[in-house]
């Protein structure tokens, strides 16, 4: 049974990319959103086994969504995305509780090897 | 890729320098192999190599140069010996990079093969790699990474967690290289062993990891109650980690051995200091960083001919002044000449190199042939400071190696029979370069088996060269005479019977000369002399019929009246006594087929050409002055008895007589 996973971007454009790399490698895409608003309602909705969390969104950001929902779910697998030069931001999501994060540009490879690793 | 076109030429000048600097350490890391120093230059230049071939977007090359800082980062930790197969494979590497740059300046496409060689060097580091893992002790760790120290209340509360069930673990954690934001992923990593343990200390401190300082390696003292393997399995589920080397331990066992690594760190590095010391002493003073911009040759040329022909304008000026009795400008002439003068001096300094320059690849060549040859040969440099022309430094390498390669080949001798004969095993081979007034001399002196004159004369005979009455320094310098080779076997190295003769023709042609001292058993030195500049010589101005000739200096052995009652008539041919001995004559003005001027001021001059003297009668002398070479233009290519023209004070010109030429055309003419 493939892993679901919650596709969060702002981008359509990585959105799409992600889940090209995502179902080619095995990953059911569960539902996408593109701000933390619509993440934290699609988490309760579709119950993903993973979320990859773009960090700069509108609305709300990413670690505010992640924060959210490890609030919903405490064990909640979170995957940050992050683009080059975020790296305070990174920290602070990984203090709120994010699994791994994969820097921007995807590499196919280091995205897979990612998601394997955290839902192990 | 984008277009890096506007900076291939600076990435191939300092891709040449880095791979010089390459050779150069390598070769001085084998044999100083512990050398920290050596590592991190080399650590260094293959790391700039490897970005800026990366930004240039030549994958072949940065491949290879990653796959060598790879290697070179497991020396660096001391992962990895170093041993003469790994420097071989290191200098195999060297020279496929070489080609491929090569490749690459050519506007080449990539490719070098190097797909054997990379997996070579992988194999390398991958199975030290291993090893280092399998073992599982503090020591093995400690050596692949930097722990951080202990404090000694650290040591207190280590001690006191441990009796109430703590376990204190040294972790040490690499980040795949090419890994963005290496500080968070330490950081996701810590966050994960927070949950079930606490930290002691961490190298680098957590406010640098916060600041986002890390390169690729971190390493920490952890407490906790969980087994390694529980730690292992948690923090496996990062991503983009190299490397998690997990080594429980206790504080007992870490603040011993750290007393140990320092003790026997302190006194090594003192070793190595003195040793680093006494070599500079010995050899060179440390090099000063200058600083220095790169220009384009064409420009320093275009420079030099301005300048000389300011010289000569200045010249003419003095001479007007004279004629005309100017005495106001006497003053604003003197000026002009001093600082021309300056300036000439200055345009001459510009266009110097060091000797190094070309010496710097003879250690790896000499390394090479000694492997290759079994032979064991210590390779002595002195005096790679000397300045010479860049003309010259760019024409004397292939003479120097040819030099080299026979002195290896032929000088030094096998180590037993070195034994046998009572020298030392190890061969001698010294290469060194001094100034000696405005000349530089080259000496190459090994203390091999010498230029045996028996040897050389039974050799000439079976080659149909004539020795008849020849003296032993005679017999000696048979070696430059054409198509003479001592070697029984010729061998790829030397000994293809061309060689000593070009040798002595390009050195000759750089206006110097070589000589051979030899004794059988004891050694050969060759020594060369070269001027220091080849654009401004000292030459004799001479007069021929109506017309003015200069004649370089350097070739000049001696000057005499002529008279003609000294020529001798000998089978169609002019002689003249010498030193006792016989030298042909040469009339210069029938070689140049100018009308011959009833002159009573005839001279003889006699130069020197290789061993042979020969006695140019000319009409007239004038004086000795210092002139600037001037090439004829292409055009002129086929007047092959000139050097070159000059510019007189009077704005006359005068052409250079190229010496070598006119004697030897004579003797064609002779024998016709």
């Amino acid at each position: 049974m493939s892993k679901r996973v919650l596709i969060v971007d702002d981008a359509a454009f990585m959105r799409i990319k992600l889940k090209d790399i995502l179902e080619k490698n095995g990953y059911e895409v569960a539902g996408e959103a593109q701000n933390g608003n619509e993440a934290v309602e699609k988490f309760k909705e579709v119950k993903p086994d993973i979320v990859t969390m773009d960090i700069t969104m509108p609305e709300k950001d990413g670690v505010e969504a992640l924060t959210e929902i490890k609030a919903i779910d405490k064990d909640a697998i979170v995957l940050m995305c992050s683009a080059m030069g975020q790296q305070t931001m990174v920290m602070d999501a990984i203090r709120a509780g994010a699994t791994d994060f994969i820097v921007k540009p995807f590499d196919t490879e280091r995205v897979i090897k990612a998601l394997d690793k955290a839902i192990r | 890729m984008e277009d890096n076109s506007a900076y291939r030429e600076l990435f191939f000048e300092e891709t040449d320098d880095n791979l010089a600097i390459l050779n150069q350490e390598v070769l001085r890391l084998e044999e100083n192999p512990e050398d920290k120093q050596i590592i991190d230059i080399i650590f260094r230049a293959a790391h700039t190599l490897k970005g800026m071939a990366a930004t240039m977007g030549y994958e072949t090359m940065a491949k290879l140069t990653h796959t060598v800082e790879n290697v070179f980062e497991l020396v660096k930790s001391g992962q990895l010996k170093i041993e003469s197969d790994l420097i071989s494979l290191i200098f195999e590497s060297l020279d496929t990079l070489t080609e491929i740059v090569e490749n690459l300046r050519q506007e080449d496409e990539e490719k070098v093969n190097i797909s054997s060689l990379v997996s070579r060097l992988e194999k390398v580091a991958s199975s030290e790699h291993s090893l280092t893992e399998e073992n599982d002790s503090t020591a093995a760790t400690s050596a692949t990474f930097d722990f951080p120290e202990l404090e000694e209340a650290d040591g207190v509360a280590i001690e006191s967690a441990e009796n109430s069930g703590y376990k204190l673990y040294a972790i040490g954690v690499r980040i795949e290289e090419t890994s963005m934001m290496k500080a968070a992923r330490a950081f996701l990593l810590i966050s994960k062993l927070e949950q079930l343990g606490d930290f002691v200390q961490m190298k680098p401190t957590a406010e640098a990891l916060e600041r986002g300082e890390l390169d690729e390696a971190f390493t920490v003292y952890y407490l906790s109650k969980e087994n390694k393997e529980t730690l292992l399995e948690h923090t496996e589920d990062c991503s983009e980690i190299e490397e998690v080397s997990i080594t429980a331990t206790s504080y007992a066992e870490v603040a011993a051995s750290s007393q140990s690594v320092d003790l026997t760190d302190g006194s090594s590095a003192i070793e190595e200091q003195t040793a680093g010391n006494e070599k500079q002493t010995d050899k060179k003073k440390p090099v000063a960083t200058k600083q220095t911009i790169r220009v384009d040759l064409t420009r320093l040329d275009q420079f030099m001919n301005l300048v000389s022909e300011l010289v000569i304008h200045r010249t003419r000026l003095e001479d007007m002044s004279e004629k005309n009795n100017l005495s106001d400008l006497n003053e604003s002439l003197t000026q002009v000449g001093r600082i021309t003068t300056e300036l000439q001096d200055l345009v001459l300094q510009l266009r110097m190199q060091p000797f190094n320059v070309v010496v710097q690849r003879f250690p790896r060549m000499m390394r090479d042939l000694c492997n290759e040859l079994g032979k064991d040969i210590q390779f002595v440099t002195e005096g790679e400071d000397t300045e010479l022309d860049r003309t010259v430094i760019s024409e004397i390498g292939e003479p120097l190696i040819h030099l080299l390669r026979n002195a290896v080949d032929h000088g030094i001798e096998q180590p037993e029979e070195r034994m046998a004969k009572g020298k030392p095993a190890t061969g001698t081979i010294k290469l060194s370069a001094y100034p000696e007034g405005n000349r530089v001399i080259i000496s190459l002196t090994d203390d091999g088996k010498g230029l045996d004159p028996r040897a050389l004369e039974a050799s000439a005979q079976k080659k149909g060269i004539s020795t008849e009455g020849m003296t032993d320094d005679q017999l000696r310098n048979l070696i430059f005479h054409p198509g003479f080779s001592t070697a029984e076997t010729v061998t790829g190295i030397s000994g293809r019977g061309v060689g000593m003769d070009a040798v002595r023709e390009k050195i000759m042609s750089l206006n110097g000369k070589i000589e051979t001292l030899s004794e059988v058993d004891k050694g050969t030195t060759f020594r060369i002399t070269l001027p220091l500049t080849l654009s401004i010589i000292q030459s004799l101005l001479v007069k021929v019929g109506q017309e003015t000739f200069a004649i370089p200096q350097a070739v000049i052995d001696k000057v005499n009246y002529f008279e003609e009652k000294e020529g001798i008539s000998v089978h169609q041919k002019e002689v003249y006594q010498y030193k006792g001995e016989t030298i042909p004559l040469v009339r210069v003005n029938e070689v140049l087929a100018i009308p011959k001027k009833a002159s009573d001021n005839q001279h003889i001059i006699v130069v020197l050409i290789g061993d042979k003297y020969y006695g140019l009668i000319v009409d007239e002398l004038i004086h000795q002055k210092e002139i600037v070479i001037k090439k004829l233009g292409t055009e002129l290519n086929d007047l092959s008895l000139y050097l070159g023209a000059t510019i007189l004070g009077d704005g006359g010109i005068s052409l250079i007589l190229d010496v070598t030429s006119i004697c030897t055309t004579r003797k064609v003419v002779s024998y016709v």
